[in-house]
């Protein structure tokens, strides 16, 4: 099954990337933030790793990428996900142990909670920080 | 009081051997400390000492008066009674090991008819020492290195007590100027193969060192038992290692090399070819090979060691008795 | 006697930050029953310097020598991943004779990082002697490197379109003296080193199991050491890569020594590669002309690489100004150590300076 008969079943915008291009295979925007625990499910099964999550502020919300790819031949799926600054997201923790920490850093440098992951932490960024350095928002302390 | 009495009084007998004990030590520590470096150097492809004197020989001298120069750190937490006790406590017994050490016919301090036993008992008390140094740094790693120097040395004391057995059965004394005198057509060693591998074997896990160096291996434990220490305290943890390298070489010589005996040069010569033979070889051993985990250092003495040792004393016994 | 007194509390030992094995600031919270380890935690951050901040306010040209700080010890790599992206941003393809520069110098990078970690990784076991002999190949390596980009480490060698400078004639004569002398120098140290005590050591701990390779995302020798056959030399070729003939080692049991095993016979591919392009190495411009402010086009951007220690990716979001929007590094080392809190457990205290050692990291990377 492709990842595209795969993605059939989600609300979901295609974005124009290529792989020439951007170095994406597939891009797609998920509608519904629930749908990427189903959606990463399906991935696993036709085994497809998670290459990681990252997030970019981008000034009304925060859009998460999270990357897959296939190890016997590459084909790198993008998916997004918009979410308001406060806003939780469900953690893929349970499909993909590397999650743990790739979501720890997107926590530690923007802030976003993921739900049911147990140990999420500030993974990098000193003891006693405040704030999350990564949002546009934030401004290092003048010296 | 004439001169022969004076020599013959035991007041400068005492006074001579200190004195001859004290520079047999110091030459070794000079020279084993470079002869370690220099090996270690050109097994590595690379030089070693070279700067201070022919090929770097006053390295050791050098070093020497650095580590005097610097300061001795106690740090806090310490026991620092232990902590200063220690050291010594690792260090004199050597000095004391050097008394009935044979290296000629007649360069001998004490022929003690225990000799053998004597040797080996007064070797023990530097394990204390270093238990002491570990357990009064107040620093986990110094515990732990301490803690494994015991089961080390508790462990590998059994071989090394059955192997020399062998020598003692065949030989009939604890008395290092007869089993020396024994040798006089043949070598023990040449009799009792497994015993003396067994020893030697036994004898670089009795000094910590590599492949048996686990209480000081400085990847996992920092430096062991030693982490907190500096200045003359470490030098004299430092002694301790190459003069103890010097005397269980030497006496392996005695026990199964024939001790002093050898042709056309005197026997003092010979006996310290054949101990800095074998200390080299130690040395050898040292840069060749990567560190056992403690487990497997332990099961390697007790399942392997230990009963190659008994059942060679086994044998020995039982040939001694036939014929 | 009250026992209930005398049971020893929890004992743990902090591995790191400063501790010889720990090759940098890593800190690992072992809880300790003797010997045994019964839990680890590992803590980030000590060398973390917010370079994804950085780079918001950097041009990209700026970004450069900073992408030589992540991975010190294979930094060409690093330099590779975030040129090649920005060169697929602008559309840019750097002359045959720049590929072929590249390649050179990215496996000579190779090498010379699975060289260091050899003798790092035996030098925690306590071999001492095996370190100098392949670090007195690894300096060869540095001197050619000082030949051509006039630094030993953090060259800052890349440029989009090509390479800063062309390579010397004395750098082919060094680069012919190396390679002559690099197949005996493994040959030799492998012989060295395999004694029956380095196999007690390394075989049977740390296993890796496939699934594990997936769950946890490794990537690189690690990964192959389990037998995962995932190298993007192979599996998402870029540059050149096709057009050289060689083999992707694989480890069947992935345990400490097959990692090892592993990344010994990379090294001897590596030297095929470069053997191969030397021969093959075209006449021609070193580099194509290249705008001096660049700006991409807005857009988002990844170009992932095969460091030495796995699958590095760089994501560049543009919003067509002269910084970049968003920087994010995807390094190997950050996943590659995630796996390590569940193989400590149930080891012994000396088994974890052979597991971790046997991941390869360099902190850096992991701390960003």
């Amino acid at each position: 099954m492709s990842v595209i008969t795969i993605l059939d079943s989600f609300d979901k915008e295609v974005l124009e990337q290529s792989y020439e291009k951007n170095g994406f295979n597939h891009s797609y925007l998920l509608r519904k933030k629930d749908d990427i625990i189903e959606l990463t499910k399906r991935l696993k099964e036709e085994e497809y790793f998670l290459e990681t999550i990252t997030a970019v502020d981008k000034k009304e919300k925060i859009r998460l990428i999270y990357i897959f790819n296939k190890m016997q031949k590459v084909h790198r799926v993008a998916v997004y996900l918009d979410i308001d600054y406060s806003e939780d997201v469900p953690s893929l923790i349970d499909f993909f142990k590397s999650a743990d920490w790739f979501e720890s850093e997107v926590y530690d440098f923007f802030g976003v909670k993921f739900t049911g992951n147990p140990n999420l932490k500030r993974l990098l960024t000193p003891e006693g920080m405040e704030g999350y350095p990564l949002l546009k928002s934030w401004k290092a302390e003048e010296d | 009081m004439d001169l022969a009495m004076i020599a013959d009084s035991i007041i400068v007998k005492v006074i001579l051997s200190i004195a001859g004990v004290m520079i047999v030590f110091t030459i070794n520590a000079l020279f084993a400390t470079w002869l370690e470096r220099k090996v270690a150097g050109h097994i590595q492809l690379r030089l070693g000492p070279m700067e201070v004197g022919f090929h770097g020989v006053l390295q050791g001298a050098a070093d020497g008066l650095k580590l005097i120069a610097k300061e001795i750190i106690t740090p806090k937490g310490v026991d620092k009674k232990l902590f200063a006790l220690a050291p010594y406590l690792a260090f004199f017994p050597t000095l004391l090991m050097f008394v009935v050490i044979p290296f000629s016919d007649k360069l001998q301090v004490r022929d003690l008819n225990i000799g053998l036993l004597y040797f080996f008992s007064i070797s023990c008390i530097a394990t204390i020492g270093i238990f002491m140094a570990g357990w009064a740094s107040n620093n986990k790693y110094s515990l732990m290195g301490a803690v494994r120097s015991i089961a080390q040395s508790i462990a590998y004391e059994i071989p090394i007590i059955l192997s020399i057995l062998s020598v003692v059965i065949i030989t009939q004394s604890l008395k290092l100027s007869e089993i020396v005198s024994y040798q006089s057509k043949f070598w023990i060693v040449l009799v009792q193969p497994v015993a003396f591998v067994v020893y030697v074997i036994s004898a670089i896990a009795e000094l910590n060192r590599t492949p048996f160096d686990i209480p000081e291996a400085e990847s996992e434990l920092v430096a062991g038992f030693h982490t907190e220490y500096s200045g003359m305290r470490f030098a004299v943890f430092f002694m301790a290692e190459y003069t103890n390298i010097f005397l269980v070489s030497a006496m392996a010589t005695t026990l199964f090399l024939g001790g002093w005996r050898g042709p056309f040069f005197p026997p003092v010569v010979w006996f310290f070819i054949k101990t800095y033979a074998l200390v080299f070889f130690i040395i050898w051993v040292r840069w060749a090979f990567p560190r056992l985990r403690p487990d497997q250092l332990m099961s390697f003495c007790w399942k392997f060691l230990t009963p190659v040792a008994l059942l060679n004393l086994l044998i020995t016994t039982f040939f001694m008795k036939i014929f | 006697m009250d026992t209930e007194k005398h049971v020893l509390k929890d004992f743990y030992v902090n591995m790191g930050p400063q501790h010889p094995s720990t090759h940098g600031v890593l800190r690992i919270v072992l809880k300790v029953d003797g010997e045994k380890v019964m839990s680890s935690e590992t803590v980030l951050g000590y060398a973390h310097r917010g370079v994804e901040k950085m780079a918001e306010s950097k041009t990209y040209i700026q970004m450069m020598p900073v992408m030589d700080r992540f991975d010190y010890v294979s930094s060409m790599l690093f330099e590779w991943a975030y040129v090649g992206c920005m060169e697929k941003a602008l559309g840019i393809t750097p002359p045959e004779r720049a590929e072929y520069i590249r390649v050179i110098m990215a496996e000579l990078n190779r090498i010379a990082s699975h060289l260091l970690w050899a003798g790092a990784f035996l030098l925690d076991l306590g071999a001492f002697t095996p370190f100098l002999w392949l670090f007195d190949a690894r300096e060869r390596i540095m001197d050619m490197f000082e030949e051509v980009t006039g630094q030993r480490m953090t060259n800052n060698y890349f440029k989009i379109g090509g390479v800063a400078d062309d390579l010397t004639p004395e750098f082919f004569k060094m680069l012919d003296e190396f390679l002559n002398m690099i197949r005996k120098r493994m040959a030799d140290t492998e012989t060295l080193i395999e004694s029956i005590i380095f196999l007690e050591r390394v075989k049977d701990i740390g296993f890796i199991s496939k699934e594990d390779v997936i769950n946890y995302s490794l990537t690189g020798p690690v990964a192959r050491g389990s037998g995962v056959n995932y190298d993007l030399r192979k599996n998402e070729p870029y540059s050149i890569y096709t057009r050289f003939d060689f083999e992707i080692p694989l480890g069947e049991k992935g345990d400490c020594y097959d990692r090892y095993k592993v990344r010994m016979r990379e090294v001897i591919q590596s030297v095929r590669i470069i053997e191969q392009a030397v021969s093959a190495i075209p006449e021609g411009p070193f580099a194509e002309k290249a705008p001096k402010i660049v700006k991409l086009p807005e857009g988002e951007y990844y170009f992932a690489v095969e460091t030495s220690r796995g699958l590095l990716g760089v994501y560049l979001v543009s919003d067509g100004s002269a910084n970049p929007y968003r920087f994010k590094l995807r390094d190997p080392a950050f996943s590659n150590l995630s796996i390590l809190d569940t193989m400590l457990p149930g080891n012994k205290i000396s088994d974890v300076v052979a597991i971790l050692g046997s991941i390869d990291v360099v902190i850096p990377e992991i701390d960003r």
